[in-house]
């Protein structure tokens, strides 16, 4: 699904990600862990085509095609989906206008008939049930004057209705409390299939008690320095970040 | 001061009079005299006056504008027209009872054109027409000297117009001719009415319409006025809103402006004790069109009302101005006042020139103002991009987010969706989509 080969990337000529190595099969939930800075929000930037960074060697494969030429839409329309950490605020456009606007476009990629008005209503009142979000969330502005669960469940919801193959979901859980951080986890979680990959870019452990991953890998200063299994995220928890400067680029076995 | 534009309207009035209505009642010749003498010693306004500081007159004054002939074909009103509304429609500035439709009229109002009015020296109009030696805009003077046709509505206590009343001010064919329309509404205590002033050029051309409407609001009355400036890109406009509002009144203006080479829209409103005015205004410019808007709200008396929120969308090398004042007397204590413009700037060659301008001498008031001059966000676009929207319909939904926030304030649905149309053909980025998919 996707291969992530030596990556390096800079921002304003600062490097960032100093040689990410990182393969996703389909169907695997990955989770990327690190403190602050360490380049979480850097690769899921990447990963979605945000301006601003500069790829300066290794190549990222998405269903074996280069993914890092293609504009953002490209990718959203080939199934990448990235959850916002600061999901926008889009004043006078409706979300139910985005979500039919984003799934027509989406459809329109696969060679499948755009939606009309009826069925589309239909498939998204599905969708709602599984964010548990009512109705009138349709009708107001993207993301204005939602609190932080609602945004972050809106970008499940966005998530939902597209059905990536490859979901990124930068810091979905920060911020939430433990109510709302259980209807987006469980609306994650109903979105796990066979097919599906997701990457789940997390600053916190709390939130693979809730989506258990596959592979957890522990990102620090721009290279992935340890990757394991679950128990890796529960071993975090215990003993903080700090062990990471210590065991420094020695640590890093990046194979998954 | 004078020009040779100056010269050429007061040298020529004395050949138009004969052929003005009313010429039969003295009334209407004094105030016609009136007028043509006060733009005289007025002249030609220069970007020396402060209201004139960013718009040059020169492209007006260079043309020889002359008084539309009186037989002329009427264009097909396909679109222009809005259903459900009592209709008055003018050609090239002259009523066309046949393209109107006032049959529907409830009692109580009472819809003429003004032309009609003055011929027959209509009493209802006196009044409406005082101090002209006092006018200080020298359009609305010239406005008073040569004024051709418009409507007179009067509305009687207590009366409520069902349906939106429609004046559709059509430019036909010719070239070349200016339209001076007076618009006269007089709204009885307690009455309410929808107008939609409505300009529109389906077969395009230059001409040159100045148009002024003189509202007086009688106490708790309600007048939602939508203007819709929908002309061709050669086209000049100057149009002026005065309301009067009495006692406890509710004034909307709701301002369209989408097209013209020059269009200027300015409104001034005085309001009594406890009266409302709320004015919104979108303008659109791009290539090298200039828009200027300018609201003078006087706050005379004690708790009253205002808000303003007029939004600029521009590209190209277009030019927009925006001045509000917003003048609060000794005695006009617990006014509250609100006025925020925001300018959206495609381009980097569009200008505008915000100014907002709070003259306070009471002193328990609240007013706020506010501008605001930027680009479409990065980040807004990144997001709808990454749910697939391609840039172009990233771009475009946002541009219509920004306006249509004006238009999903236009209370009457029919309206509404007129508006909508208006506008949906003149947003900036159709034609470049166009010739991307040619």
């Amino acid at each position: 699904m996707l291969e992530i080969r030596n990556l390096c990337v800079e921002t304003d000529g600062k490097p960032i990600l100093k040689g990410i190595n990182l393969s996703v099969k389909a169907g695997e939930v990955h989770a990327i862990m690190g403190p602050n800075g360490s380049g979480k929000s850097t690769l899921a930037h990447v990963l979605s085509g945000r301006d601003g960074y500069e790829v300066t060697a290794g190549e990222v494969l998405y269903q074996g095609v280069d993914l890092l030429d293609r504009a953002p839409e490209e990718r959203a329309r080939d199934g990448v989906f990235l959850a916002f950490q600061y999901p926008v605020e889009i004043p006078g456009v409706s979300n139910v206008y985005l979500l039919k606007a984003a799934l027509n476009a989406v459809r329109k990629q696969r060679g499948e008939e755009e939606l009309d008005a009826m069925d589309f209503m239909a498939y998204v009142r599905e969708k709602l049930k599984l964010v548990e979000m009512d109705e009138s969330f349709l009708s107001r502005a993207v993301n204005q004057g939602f609190s932080g669960g609602e945004k972050k469940r809106n970008e499940i919801l966005q998530m939902a209705v597209l059905e990536p193959r490859l979901a990124i979901l930068d810091e979905t859980d920060s911020g939430l409390d433990i109510d709302a951080l259980r209807i987006v986890a469980g609306g994650v979680n109903s979105l796990r299939t066979p097919e599906r990959s997701m990457i789940l870019v997390t600053h916190y452990q709390r939130l693979l008690d809730y989506i258990v991953p596959d592979h957890v890998h522990v990102l620090a200063n721009g290279q992935i320095v340890r990757s394991g299994g679950r128990e890796l995220a529960l071993e975090l928890e215990e003993k903080g970040y700090s062990w990471i400067n210590q065991a420094g680029a020695a640590g890093g076995e990046a194979r998954p | 001061m004078s020009s040779d534009a100056t010269d050429r309207f007061v040298n020529g009035f004395a050949e138009a009079r004969t052929a003005l209505p009313g010429g039969a009642s003295d009334w209407v010749a004094t105030l016609r005299q009136s007028g043509i003498d006060r733009f005289a010693s007025l002249g030609m306004p220069t970007t020396r006056q402060e209201s004139w500081k960013y718009t040059r007159l020169t492209a007006l004054e260079r043309r020889d504008f002359t008084l539309p002939v009186a037989d002329v074909s009427a264009p097909g009103l396909e679109g222009c027209t809005l259903d459900g509304a009592h209709r008055m429609v003018f050609v090239n500035g002259r009523f066309s009872a046949e393209l109107s439709d006032l049959d529907r009229l409830p009692e109580g109002a009472r819809c003429v054109s003004l032309a009609a009015a003055l011929e027959a020296g209509d009493p209802a109009l006196q009044p409406a027409f005082t101090a002209s030696a006092d006018e200080r805009d020298a359009f609305v003077a010239l406005n008073t000297a040569y004024m051709g046709d418009g409507v007179l509505l009067e509305l009687a206590e207590g009366c409520v117009l069902d349906a939106p009343l429609q004046l559709l001010f059509v430019a036909g064919t010719g070239q070349d001719y200016v339209s001076h329309l007076r618009n006269v509404i007089i709204a009885g205590a307690h009455s309410q009415a929808t107008v939609v002033e409505a300009y529109v050029a389906p077969e395009g051309g230059t001409y040159f319409t100045n148009a002024c409407t003189d509202l007086r609001l009688a106490s708790g009355a309600r007048i939602d006025h939508v203007r819709l400036q929908d002309e061709d890109e050669s086209a000049f406009h100057i149009g002026r809103v005065r309301a009067d509002t009495g006692r406890d009144a509710w004034y909307r203006s709701q301002v369209f402006s989408l097209g013209a080479q020059l269009g200027r829209a300015d409104i001034d409103v005085r309001l009594a004790s406890g009266a409302e005015c709320h004015l919104d205004g979108l303008y659109l410019a791009g290539k090298r069109q200039h828009v200027d808007h300018q609201t003078r709200i006087d706050h005379a008396e004690p708790h009253a009302t205002s808000s303003q929120l007029y939004k600029g969308i521009l590209d190209g090398a277009a030019r927009a101005v925006f001045s509000g004042t917003v003048h609060v007397r000794k005695d006009a204590q617990k006014t509250d006042a609100k006025q925020m413009n925001r300018n959206l700037l495609l381009s980097s060659r569009a200008e505008v020139d915000a100014k907002p301008q709070l003259e306070i001498y009471a002193d328990d008031v609240k007013c706020a103002h506010g501008a605001t001059v930027g680009q479409l966000d990065p980040m807004e676009l990144f997001y709808l991009r990454s749910r697939g929207l391609d840039e172009h319909d990233a771009r475009q939904l946002l541009i219509h987010a920004f306006a249509n926030d004006l238009v999903d304030r236009v209370a009457d649905e029919n309206v509404r969706g007129f508006v909508y149309r208006a506008l949906d053909s003149r947003l900036p980025g159709r034609d470049a989509k166009a010739e991307a998919n040619a």
